[in-house]
């Protein structure tokens, strides 16, 4: 499975997540829902550059 | 120093430096496409910060709060959702949406739609028209809250506190187009950024979290577990579920649209759009926490207030420091005019697209055509600040936001469904057209037959009937013409 299709996953889930949480729990999503995202963006960010920085090695390969 | 000194120091600088920026974005503008789009050379974490600051308007601050005080969770539910629907649509289609507005150098929300459907004027003209409709009123209750917050920080009348907020904004617009419009959110930032941990240290002050939540649950449990969905004239359980649909199509608004496709994402969309996508959400991140300390304020703040609306000011007046409680009025101001700068040049940008024929036709140059492009700028502006000059209009919000949703619905066939199977211009013309017809029925009789619907289903219905029109339109039109299937 490639790295971005991964990082929409973690997007998407973690979206779902927050709302199941929010019905549910009040203090928790607080405690959770921003540091949360920040965390899901970092990682979604490091997936997505790792996937381009090889693309982009494989371009000057082939060249 | 006084606290009232150093706030009117701190408001006149942070004037000073919009024009400055302003001036310092005119010195680089060479086409229409710098000028509106800033050429999409704005990194997504400038353009992130400006969305942040773009999205996170009045509403956010003082509207939001006056709810959550008034009728509990369901304001939270609106924040919530709002948060997962921006990060779905920055990081999935942010990539998908640059790509298209690159490849037919769109510089307007107008133009974008126009582009992806292969052309037409009519399609263009309906398209700025609902736009101009759309956002006029928008502007001028966004402009008599400039009045509203700077008089107090600057001493002076909310008519006068109008005339020289509306005149900054309108010349830095004017001037530097989105790069100024950009930066000068960027600068806002500190206000804004500074509130939000004041917000912090209140809920901290009061014991944390979970301790605000049980005083608050013991003042009033209904507060957390209301009957309905009041105010939005729903049961909670649709609200969980209309949100997250509704605030999905919220994107294709057209000034978030405009943020969208002018995001300099170059040779890497995917890793840029995480980056955007992070700053974006943290103005939606910030404001559950604004919501739940206006919720507090039942418990933090001493009998009822008459005003729910003045819940937060006066939890800042009450607990934060002087000088907090000016710098959070600034980020109030900051507030209000980088959402209404964004949606002026978007507006402007509009209707210039509706001018291109007569710049081809007159043979108007680049420069030429931009200064024609300001001066629709001027003429929207003046006409926003005539009517919040001469009205209060505080009938305004419940309307703004049906406005903005409904807007929202509207456009979302020709926006983010055409991302994914695009129909034709007639398609896209006949469903902006429909959407229109049934937003305004709507609205009027708020009823669809002999059922009464709530008015955050108004726009989701407006969307039933949107969506299938614009694909049996488009089907429609490549039987007629056959050469367009190919």
């Amino acid at each position: 499975m490639k790295k971005s299709t991964i990082a929409n996953i973690i997007v998407v889930v973690w979206g779902i997540v927050i709302i199941l949480i929010g019905a549910k729990n009040i203090v928790l999503t607080l405690y959770y829902c921003f540091p949360g995202w920040v965390v899901v963006c970092v990682v979604a960010y490091y997936l997505c550059r790792k996937e381009e920085q090889e693309e982009e090695a494989k371009e000057v390969a082939s060249k | 120093m006084t606290a009232a000194l150093a706030g009117k120091i701190i408001a006149i600088l942070y004037l000073i430096t919009l024009l400055v920026i302003g001036f310092w974005s005119s010195r680089r503008i060479k086409s229409r496409e710098d000028y509106f789009v800033a050429s999409r050379q704005l990194s997504p974490i400038l353009m992130g910060i400006a969305f942040f600051t773009a999205v996170c308007g009045v509403w956010s601050y003082i509207g939001a709060g006056g709810v959550a005080y008034g009728y509990g969770i369901p304001e939270w539910i609106s924040f919530i959702t709002w948060i997962s629907a921006v990060a779905w649509v920055a990081f999935l289609l942010l990539p998908a949406i640059v790509s298209r507005a690159s490849k037919y150098k769109s510089t307007s929300f107008t133009g974008c739609i126009r582009d992806m459907h292969g052309g037409g004027y009519s399609l263009t003209a309906i398209t700025s028209v609902v736009v101009v409709c759309g956002y006029i009123m928008g502007f001028v209750g966004s402009l008599k809250g400039v009045g509203v917050t700077l008089a107090p920080i600057l001493g002076i009348d909310t008519n006068t506190a109008l005339l020289i907020g509306g005149i900054v904004i309108v010349l830095y617009a004017i001037m530097g187009g989105l790069r100024a419009v950009v930066w000068t959110d960027v600068a806002g930032l500190v206000f804004m950024v500074i509130s939000f941990f004041a917000v912090i240290w209140m809920i901290q002050s009061q014991g944390g979290i979970a301790e605000l939540t049980n005083r608050i649950n013991a003042f009033n449990p209904k507060l957390f577990a209301p009957d309905s969905g009041s105010p939005y004239g729903s049961t909670i359980f649709r609200l969980w579920v209309l949100f997250p649909i509704l605030y999905i199509f919220y994107q294709c608004l057209p000034h978030q649209w405009h943020y969208y496709m002018s995001v300099g994402l170059g040779k890497r969309p995917k890793s840029g759009a995480a980056l955007f996508t992070l700053l974006a959400i943290c103005s939606v991140c910030m404001i559950p926490y604004l919501i739940f300390l206006a919720m507090g304020g039942h418990v933090m703040l001493p009998g009822v207030l008459a005003d729910a609306d003045s819940v937060m000011p006066m939890l800042f007046q009450t607990y934060a420091p002087a000088v907090i409680y000016i710098l959070f009025t600034i980020g109030v101001f900051t507030a209000i005019i980088t959402t209404i700068d964004g949606g002026l040049l978007t507006v402007a940008a509009c209707i210039d697209e509706m001018l291109v024929p007569l710049y081809n036709k007159y043979g108007l140059g680049t420069t030429k055509s931009v200064r024609w492009g300001r001066v629709v700028m001027v003429i929207i502006w003046a006409f926003a600040m005539f009517w919040a000059w001469r009205s209060p209009p505080a009938f305004l919000v419940q309307y703004l936001v049906i406005g903005w949703f409904g807007m929202s619905a509207i456009f979302a066939a020709p926006t983010v469904f055409a991302l994914w199977k695009p129909g034709t211009k007639w398609g896209a013309f006949t469903s902006i057209l429909v959407g229109l017809i049934v937003m305004v029925v709507l609205v009027v009789t708020g009823k669809i037959g002999p059922w009464g619907i709530g008015w955050l289903e108004q726009p989701l219905i407006a969307m039933c009937f949107c969506v299938p029109t614009y694909y049996i339109a488009s089907a429609i039109d490549r039987k007629v013409r056959p050469a367009l299937a190919t």
